[in-house]
């Protein structure tokens, strides 16, 4: 019932959406109609060079994340533990907060060029923070009251970690993770509109510059469908992870 | 089991730069094996006492020791665990592995299923082992906290208001419970309540606490189960109340 209400809105702007092609209220090169649109993307996809893009953009993505993650996780962890530690890193972690990875694009083209590390690096950039401060306020919040618990059964700084701090923070993790993601995503559509030869972002850009904005839609439709996709694959892990939490799932999922 | 002795007990609290006395001077045996009752009206101390035995807080002066069949022990030597206000359960953990987390040292995986069997059976919960605490209530989560306590075998049990949020119905059931777990289990109990039919009910000894202070020391003399319509029940809870009531 929740899938069907959930595709309600986005078929009735479709229908409108054919409606205005068919008869002729919308510019078919400004707004190309959803059949072209779907016959582009057929094309695209049976000549391959719409996975071709989506696998190179979903293998930075996926790896920028990766490697952010490794960093962002344990240095939350170990702020979070230590909270003397913060006022060495609280002004540097906030000054980099407030800069947007994008406006850093031109600074890693001249260090790195055009290859993938400069993408990689706006990837971490863009994701280091949700994973970072998501992670720490999960560690920071864990309840006194249930660390207390474990002060009085005797356990250890590794055991109050792995029994009560971790489980307890994992809500805040994954949300970290499921925003992570997202900006990364985002960001690395950016960074590929300003400088890749490969990638969703280059399809666009490309498709620009040849005039196809049939293209353009296909781009942006797919990385709509991506962007739910992982994050409902997110959203499934919490509920196998996590089922101790009497979680809703809204926005017309499952 | 664990006798406690307590020695000028001192605990100041700074709020905003002012000294605040939760505890002045406290002087208290609690004998090997015996249950003690704390009572005393809100802000008196009682928690301070429980949490400052149970090392969660250091003492401001004084000292606390402990004492194993007449010899002094180190709060290291000592198996001591609380029962507190709340349940504390950890919410990712069922109930069979709240228990269970209190056996966490325990290499041998026999024992401690063995050992959280027997307790699930003793408080009634085996129907509900795999129940998160969210999906149980709260007489039956206060239970499993009371069977956490006993699966991790303490010398020594502190209760701070255990039953305070339960209805008068679980309350009394419990109530019951503790009594029998006293007596099957034989561990030396501290129990904090603001109650003082359940203090009598409960103790054999009923400590009166009043601004921090151990105001008076009361022998309850009656055998287990009490019955609180006794006529010897009320003259101890109207003479422990009037003490109270008089400070």
């Amino acid at each position: 019932m929740k899938l069907i209400k959930g595709i309600i809105i986005p078929l009735v702007i479709v229908l409108l959406w054919l409606f205005g092609s068919l008869t002729g209220f919308f510019n078919s090169y400004l707004l190309p109609s959803p059949v072209t649109i779907a016959g582009t993307m057929s094309s695209l996809i049976e000549t391959g060079v719409l996975f071709k893009h989506i696998g190179i953009s979903l293998y930075r993505v996926l790896f920028g994340f990766a490697l952010t993650f490794m960093l962002a996780f344990p240095l939350a962890v170990i702020l979070g533990m230590n909270k003397k530690w913060n006022d060495y890193f609280d002004p540097i972690l906030d000054f980099i907060r407030h800069v947007p990875p994008l406006a850093c694009i031109p600074i890693l083209i001249l260090w790195f060029g055009i290859g993938e590390p400069p993408k990689i690096a706006i990837i971490m950039l863009a994701t280091f923070f949700p994973v970072f401060l998501n992670t720490l306020n999960g560690v920071l919040g864990c309840d006194k009251k249930l660390l207390e618990v474990g002060q009085v059964f005797e356990f250890t700084a590794l055991e109050r970690f792995r029994k009560i701090i971790l489980p307890s923070a994992l809500p805040s993790i994954i949300l970290g993770m499921r925003l992570g993601l997202g900006y990364s995503w985002r960001s690395l559509i950016g960074a590929e509109l300003i400088a890749a030869s490969s990638g969703i972002g280059y399809m666009i850009i490309d498709a620009e510059q040849i005039s196809r904005p049939d293209i353009i839609f296909v781009g942006i439709i797919t990385i709509g469908v991506f962007g739910y996709c992982i994050d409902y694959g997110f959203l499934k892990l919490t509920d196998y992870f996590m089922p101790w939490e009497d979680r809703q799932v809204d926005y017309g999922r499952g | 089991m664990a006798g406690v002795e307590i020695r000028g007990a001192t605990k100041v609290y700074y709020i905003k730069g002012v000294p605040v006395h939760a505890l002045s001077n406290v002087n208290l045996s609690i004998a090997d094996g015996s249950f003690v009752t704390v009572v005393g009206k809100s802000g008196c101390g009682k928690s301070t006492l429980l949490r400052l035995i149970c090392d969660l807080e250091p003492l401001t002066s004084g000292n606390i020791t402990f004492t194993v069949e007449g010899k002094v022990k180190s709060r290291e030597e000592q198996r001591i665990s609380m029962v507190f206000q709340e349940p504390r359960l950890m919410p990712w953990l069922t109930v069979e592995q709240n228990m269970a987390m209190a056996l966490i040292h325990e290499p041998d995986s026999k024992k401690v299923q063995a050992t959280v069997e027997r307790f699930l059976s003793m408080l009634g919960l085996k129907r509900f082992k795999d129940a998160y605490p969210r999906q149980i209530s709260g007489g039956m989560a206060q239970r499993v906290a009371v069977g956490r306590t006993l699966c991790y075998d303490p010398d020594l049990i502190l209760m701070d208001e255990p039953l305070g949020a339960l209805d008068a119905f679980t309350r009394r059931n419990l109530q019951r419970e503790m009594v029998d777990i006293f007596q099957y289990q034989r561990k030396t109990i501290v129990f904090v309540t603001h109650d003082v039919d359940e203090a009598v009910f409960l103790g054999q000894k009923t400590v009166i606490l009043d601004s921090g202070r151990v105001v008076r020391e009361v022998e309850i003399p009656l055998d287990y189960p009490r019955i609180i319509t006794e006529q010897a029940f009320f003259l101890l809870r109207e003479d422990i109340m009037n003490t109270i009531m008089s400070d």
